[in-house]
């Protein structure tokens, strides 16, 4: 079975519906999203809507969804607090009610699904070394554990002497995961890319084959660009489409 | 431990599949093969099948995975093809075709072979690890066990348990010491646990190529403690063992052999194009070197070849990006009937791709049609005519027109056959790797109708890109 494990879509419409028709000729049967559908970009409800019909959608918590309910909201810096109340503004009674039952991760046989870190993922705290993706291993209880949250696309991954790596991985390529191989693999970020690289992450994971592939798509950043400068949000979250940052 | 408790070690008597287990060929630490029989398949197939015990590091087991991963994307030309796949998690076995030539093994226990010889063996092998390394993947293991033949001649290289790919995780870990690796021919970088450098594979070449031809490898009895040797003394001269030994060839080899990877050959295809074209090796003062190294090359060796000297890694090239670093380029020429603008824009082109891919080297092809019977007159015209061959008179003219390209022989050969001009052209593409094309479109001039189409023939069936020149056209001409 193939699976899109998309995250970080941040309200961004136009990154989303490229990815979507990628994974659909990948012929993908089920999406997983790992969280922060909203914050940052220009439509949060017709983009949590598109991503709810999809086939067999599951979603998990992102730090964005958390901060719409709880006190976390109040350790945000300012421009992204203010994209916040513009988001709950913009979602339905419905939308906010089915945002706020969201469980932290999700399960699959062999597969953990997290926002941030399988180690205390309520602290949403990034992992961005190889010493922050141990913990997460150990803390994942399965060989693979999917996140997002740093927006960068990477596999680490433990090797037979326990020893952690990581790897960049390249668009495009059907990387093996091993029988015995423990694995963080952060699928990047749909709607704001930060590796230097401005299309669109996502990747399909396999299940079948053990494969994960991560793609990269070019959308048109500058429609999306345009509608958060047109709704009054903070120039930077336009600016850093084209950058990629 | 529960998930190895659950899955079942294939044996002798079982049937798997429909592949009856019936013989135990082979057993090693960590695995055991089996000659097995299909109903569907009648050719020689073999099992491979990891042992399942809790006393093996699970880097065993990655192993076997990864030769399993390696083998079935590959499409099983110069790798063993895959018949069947037992599931990981519950039966790992890999069936296989059974490739039992071992063409290079015998040759080597016969060795020194003749040059001749040396040269059928090798060309195939060189081809063959190119080929794995276009697929991104080095070897790390090559020696002659592990290279066989079909029965038609091809090469199979085998046992891919602890070769690289790039671009996806590594699980090898366990060292050479632990490992019970060949050290005979494991290059220097090998021994720091570079498995990143494609050029490692070139120095098994080396070692194979030395050892066909002197009858021994340069460091014999190499053991764990003595291994690192080679890190600072370069190898012995194989004119130090067989003096009567071409100078090219010990050029060669020792090219292979190099202690620093970045003054190996680059591709393992330029090996092959040099002992299939001797006289294009660049002869340096190592072709006639009869001494071994003296103390003092050792010592300044020791002195400055580190760790660092080999990882270098952020500088290494995956194996793919490499071969484009020495590209071997076809110039297909066709002096005769060419418009003198024509033959100028192509000798252009070839002058600006010797200036920007440093490392490439040409190749200067003609064509001859093979219709050539002349009926002269009287017997002083016939005796004129055959005094110089054709291709004799062309390969002279080729050369004169090749003059102001200033390329150094060691990197432009001049070849000129005789034969239907698309069908030569594409050989020789497939045959030497060939990267690039370049050749001209004849419009008007010459009888083009002769030929027929040929770039269009050549673009449709070369395994690489082909560049076509033509002068410009005219509103008016068009």
């Amino acid at each position: 079975m193939k699976i899109a494990v998309i995250s970080d879509i941040h309200s961004n419409l136009e990154a989303l519906l490229a990815c979507i028709k990628k994974a659909n000729k990948a012929r993908v049967e089920q999406f997983i999203c790992l969280g922060d559908v909203v914050g940052y970009g220009p439509e949060p409800a017709e983009t949590l809507e598109v991503l709810r019909s999809l086939p067999g959608f599951v979603m998990v918590r992102g730090n964005h969804e958390d901060a719409l309910f709880t006190p976390y909201y109040k350790s945000l810096r300012q421009h992204i607090r203010q994209s916040i109340d513009w988001t709950r503004d913009q979602l339905s009674a419905e939308q906010m009610a089915y945002l706020k039952q969201l469980p932290m991760q999700y399960e699959l046989p062999g597969a953990l699904m997290v926002h941030a870190s399988a180690h205390k993922p309520e602290r949403w705290s990034y992992v961005y070394n190889n010493e922050k993706a141990h913990k997460c291993i150990k803390a994942s209880g399965k060989p693979i554990t999917f996140i997002g949250h740093t927006h960068q696309p990477q596999i680490y991954f433990e090797m037979p002497n326990g020893k952690i790596e990581c790897l960049t991985p390249r668009a495009g390529v059907a990387i093996p995961l091993y029988q015995r191989g423990r694995y963080v693999i952060n699928v990047g970020s749909v709607g704001q890319p930060r590796d230097e690289n401005n299309a669109a992450g996502f990747v399909v994971y396999n299940t079948a084959e053990r494969e994960v592939t991560f793609h990269r798509i070019a959308y048109e950043y500058r429609v999306t660009a345009q509608k958060i400068l047109e709704r009054g949000l903070p120039n930077l979250f336009a600016e850093r489409l084209q950058a990629g940052n | 431990m529960t998930e190895q408790a659950e899955m079942h070690e294939v044996s002798l008597g079982e049937t798997v599949d429909g592949f009856k287990v019936e013989e135990l060929i082979h057993e090693s630490q960590v695995s055991k093969l089996y000659r097995v029989s299909h109903p569907d398949h009648q050719f020689p197939l073999v099992m491979k099948v990891p042992k399942i015990t809790v006393m093996l590091p699970s880097s065993v087991f990655a192993g076997f995975e990864t030769e399993m991963r390696i083998l079935s994307r590959l499409r099983g030309v110069y790798t063993p093809r895959i018949y069947s796949k037992g599931d990981l998690a519950v039966m790992p076995y890999l069936v296989m075709e059974y490739v039992q030539g071992e063409a290079l093994k015998q040759a080597i226990t016969q060795a020194p072979v003749s040059v001749h010889e040396l040269c059928q063996l090798m060309i195939p092998v060189c081809k063959a690890v190119h080929e794995l390394h276009r697929h991104n993947i080095i070897h790390l293991d090559l020696k002659p066990e592990n290279i066989r033949n079909r029965d038609d001649g091809t090469v199979v290289l085998i046992d891919m348990g602890t070769a690289h790919q790039s671009q996806i995780p590594d699980m090898y870990t366990t060292s050479h010491e632990q490992q019970p690796i060949t050290t005979d021919y494991v290059a220097p970088e090998q021994l720091f646990e570079v498995r990143t450098e494609s050029r490692s594979d070139l120095y098994a070449i080396g070692v194979m190529l030395y050892e066909l031809a002197t009858g021994t490898v340069p460091f014999p009895n190499a053991n764990i403690l003595t291994v690192k040797k080679r890190i600072y003394v370069p190898p012995p001269p194989p004119k130090y063992v067989k003096p009567d030994l071409p100078d090219w060839l010990q050029e060669v080899i020792l090219k292979c052999l190099e202690i620093n990877p970045e003054k190996r050959y680059s591709t393992a295809k330029e090996i092959g194009y040099a002992l299939a074209h001797p006289h294009m090796v660049k002869l340096s003062e190592k072709a006639k070197l009869k001494r071994k190294p003296g103390l003092l090359t050792i010592y300044k060796n020791w002195l400055t070849n580190r760790d660092f000297m080999f990882q270098n890694t952020e500088a290494r090239l995956q194996p793919y990006q490499r071969l484009t670093t020495a590209p071997h380029i076809l110039v297909a020429v066709k002096l005769e009937h060419s418009s003198e603008e024509l033959r100028q824009s192509l000798r252009s082109t070839m002058q600006k791709l010797s200036r920007t891919e440093q490392g490439s080297y040409f190749t200067c092809l003609s064509i001859l049609l093979k219709n050539s019977a002349n009926t002269s007159e009287s017997d002083v015209q016939d005796f004129i005519e055959h005094s110089q061959p054709r291709h004799i008179q062309a390969q002279a003219e080729l050369r004169h027109w090749l003059q102001p390209v200033g390329l150094p022989e060691s990197r432009l050969n001049v070849q000129v056959f005789y034969g239907d001009p698309a069908e030569e052209i594409v050989n020789y593409a497939w045959r030497y790797s060939v990267d690039h094309i370049l050749m001209c479109a004849h419009r008007s001039e010459g009888p083009t109708r002769v030929i027929g189409n040929v770039p269009g023939k050549v673009i449709a069936e070369a395994p690489c890109s082909v560049t076509v020149i033509r002068t410009r056209l005219d509103r008016s001409e068009s």
